[in-house]
């Protein structure tokens, strides 16, 4: 038993057999089966059609049979968590307006939450059907900027079976107020089935820090789950066309499951996702998990 | 577990704040009429704006008082006096005591500390000849003075040892002899309470400076980043310079534990410097007996808090857990335990419960009330309860 923690499903697919089914899959009990959710571009286009053939997995550096691939697109549940410190005082209309919209983007069978996060930090919204009023007015102004803390609290939620958790953040990345450090925040990454994205928002008035180790910190704990961070200088047009590009980006993704075979079982699993034959792909996919030792 | 801390920057006391972000003003004239000494004649009721405030403030009218005195130019001290004394010799000490609690009231509400201001109040108080009421009223202004991080409110600057304080005459050259605690620990040595806020202050003067500017605070007190990430970092331990100075104020906590006022809350302190020397049974141990004998919830909750971290240093998880969780009991949805707890279930696979705790925070936490977030500000958790003793004081 690896544990109930990152990347793996007790309950897995049965009716994938190795291809993309879009048809809904069936569940039973598998153990042990390691979920990679895989985005492959080439050039700015998402690449469909591809099999469990196409790719080579590899897990701390050692080759995996990959059982099946799924292009079954799971249902979402989103965390959005915004900063309502101070700093962003001047940025909270467009908050609002970016959160109102990127609720839109969102399927009927979808869900959604918002947290927001200063001194304090609250559900502002439980998690609720994509097709609900999300009550943005709660996004209201605090003081100081609790960025980790809040990470914390929006990636400690378990994986669900059909669905896949995404946490966006919005933020100008300056913590000031958290009990824990940001070193915290790439070990806890390891360890969620959620992806992060985090968009940067650049503050008046705010040094350009840009890359800094606070900042470094977000972006391996983004890139460990498979998502991204966005950095201030792309984010100066508002953060929905970050969420946009991680939409498709989980709209057009694979999911390959494998059963880790000849590694030890606890501690850090590095998984590199490979597609061998010719061409230019960009492959997004998370790049490992943290698995209960023994 | 390695935790990065938020930025930190080298020690240094928070640097003493001259002149003042909101001295007090010179005596303002009401509109179309000259200001006037008081004299025999005049009724009971001096008509200025500083005893305007003062009239709504002994009717119980504290936030009208000093929102009268914001809009209106300021406190007067002058113009306080002269209140004070208009009603004669039998209600000239409770109304200084009035007096001087809405000046510390007043300058608690602006940006920085008025200096002047409080020297004048504190000479104020010291004139009623109530030994209970200065000690009630030092120990606000000290708790006030920790809540902003104004150290030099505390501890009188050397070089200005002998300039006399702005409210007696012209702004000196050169800092006022400010030092309520060294004033308060002169003419109180055996008050528990300032023993604590000085063994506290040699504590802030080891503790990392705060990563964020005060100057770019917000008001509302917190200092946080002082102490993030070094909670969780086991690297973070202080350099050899500063593990001398936290030795020094374990060593002043010590000498309190057994206070039966102030006893519990120095054994948590004494708990948390040894955990900062990495010595972390021995802290178990303090935090142990802190959680026996403390009788004030905010006290017993640090104790619990901290044992927590103790415990998932050493990697005794469930010990940790059991920890965080009856720090939890005293103040449920609290955001330092609720992290803590939820991080290390996290890290230890233990995702279902760290889930719960986090949907119990996230629908139920509570602004404002983390005895973590005043942890380095000493007394100030009590500073709204000193005001309103003062206030029942003056009555």
């Amino acid at each position: 038993m690896i544990g109930r923690g990152v990347g793996i499903v007790m309950l897995a697919v049965a009716a994938l057999q190795g291809a993309q089914g879009e048809q809904r899959p069936t569940f039973r009990t598998v153990s042990e089966l390691v979920p990679v959710p895989v985005a492959v571009r080439r050039g700015k286009e998402f690449v469909s059609g591809l099999t469990a053939a196409d790719f080579e997995l590899y897990d701390n550096g050692v080759r995996q049979s990959i059982g099946a691939v799924s292009t079954t697109t799971l249902g979402l549940d989103v965390t959005l968590v915004v900063d309502t410190s101070g700093s962003v005082v001047g940025s909270l209309d467009r908050f609002r307006s970016d959160v109102k919209e990127i609720a839109g983007m969102l399927r009927p069978d979808d869900q959604v939450r918002l947290v927001t996060f200063d001194t304090n930090i609250r559900a502002a919204v439980p998690m609720q059907p994509a097709a609900h009023r999300l009550a943005v007015d709660r996004i209201t102004s605090g003081d100081m900027t609790s960025l980790v803390d809040a990470l914390t609290f929006a990636l400690a939620r378990t994986s669900r079976p059909d669905r896949r958790h995404l946490v966006f953040v919005f933020s100008d990345g300056y913590d000031n107020a958290s009990v824990m450090g940001y070193g915290a925040i790439p070990e806890l990454a390891a360890r969620t089935d959620a992806v992060l994205y985090i968009a940067l928002v650049r503050v008046s008035g705010a040094p350009d820090e840009w890359p800094n180790p606070a900042f470094d910190a977000l972006a391996r704990a983004a890139a460990r789950t498979g998502g991204t961070l966005s950095p201030p200088a792309d984010s100066t047009r508002g953060v929905v066309p970050a969420f946009k590009t991680a939409l498709e980006a989980h709209r057009h993704s694979y999911t390959l499951y494998y059963t880790p075979t000849n590694v030890d079982r606890g501690g850090w699993h590095e998984i590199v996702v490979k597609i061998p034959r010719s061409g230019l792909y960009e492959i997004q996919s998370r790049q490992g998990y943290s698995a209960e030792k023994q | 577990m390695r935790v990065l801390p938020a930025v930190f920057v080298s020690l240094t006391l928070v640097s003493p704040q001259w002149p003042p972000a909101s001295p007090v003003r010179p005596p303002a004239s009401p509109p179309g009429q000259p200001s006037k000494p008081a004299t025999k004649s005049q009724p009971s009721r001096v008509r200025s704006a500083t005893g305007d405030a003062l009239d709504r403030y002994a009717d119980g009218q504290f936030a009208e008082a000093i929102a009268k005195l914001s809009v209106l130019g300021g406190f007067n001290a002058p113009q306080a006096e002269t209140w004070a004394r208009a009603l004669g010799p039998a209600e000239l000490a409770r109304r200084r005591l009035l007096a001087a609690t809405l000046a510390l009231e007043y300058t608690a509400s602006r940006p920085g500390l008025s200096p002047s201001l409080l020297e004048w109040a504190r000479d104020a108080v010291q004139a009623t000849g109530s030994a209970e009421w200065e000690r009630l009223w030092l120990r606000a202004a000290i708790a006030l003075a920790e809540g902003a991080e104004a150290w030099n409110f505390l501890t009188p600057p050397p070089a200005a040892a002998s300039v006399g304080a702005s409210s007696r005459g012209a702004a000196p050259a050169v800092p006022p002899p400010l030092g309520y605690l060294a004033e308060a620990r002169r003419r109180y040595p055996d008050d528990p309470h300032f023993k604590l806020a000085e063994a506290v202050g040699l504590e802030v003067a080891a503790s990392p400076a705060p990563a964020t500017p005060l100057s770019r605070r917000s008001p509302g007190p917190v200092a946080f980043d002082r102490i993030a990430g070094e909670m969780l970092d086991e690297g973070h331990a202080p350099p050899p310079a500063q593990a001398a100075l936290v030795e020094r104020a374990a060593t002043a906590f010590e000498a309190l534990a057994a206070d039966p006022v102030v006893g519990a809350e120095a054994l948590v302190r004494l708990g948390f410097c040894r955990l900062r020397l990495g010595q972390r049974d021995r802290a178990v141990q303090h935090f142990t007996d802190a959680s026996r004998t403390a009788s004030e919830p905010a006290v017993g909750y640090l104790a619990r808090l901290f044992a927590g971290v103790a415990h998932a240093r050493s990697g005794r998880v469930d010990e940790a857990v059991a920890a965080y969780r009856a720090a939890l009991e005293i103040l449920p949805h609290t955001r330092s335990a609720s992290a803590l707890l939820t991080s290390l279930l996290f890290m230890h696979h233990r995702l279902e419960e760290a889930e719960a705790v986090a949907g119990d925070f996230l629908s139920n936490s509570q602004a404002d009330r983390d005895p973590w977030q005043t942890y380095l500000l000493g007394d100030y958790r009590s500073y709204s309860d000193l005001v309103i003793r003062l206030r029942e004081a003056a009555k």
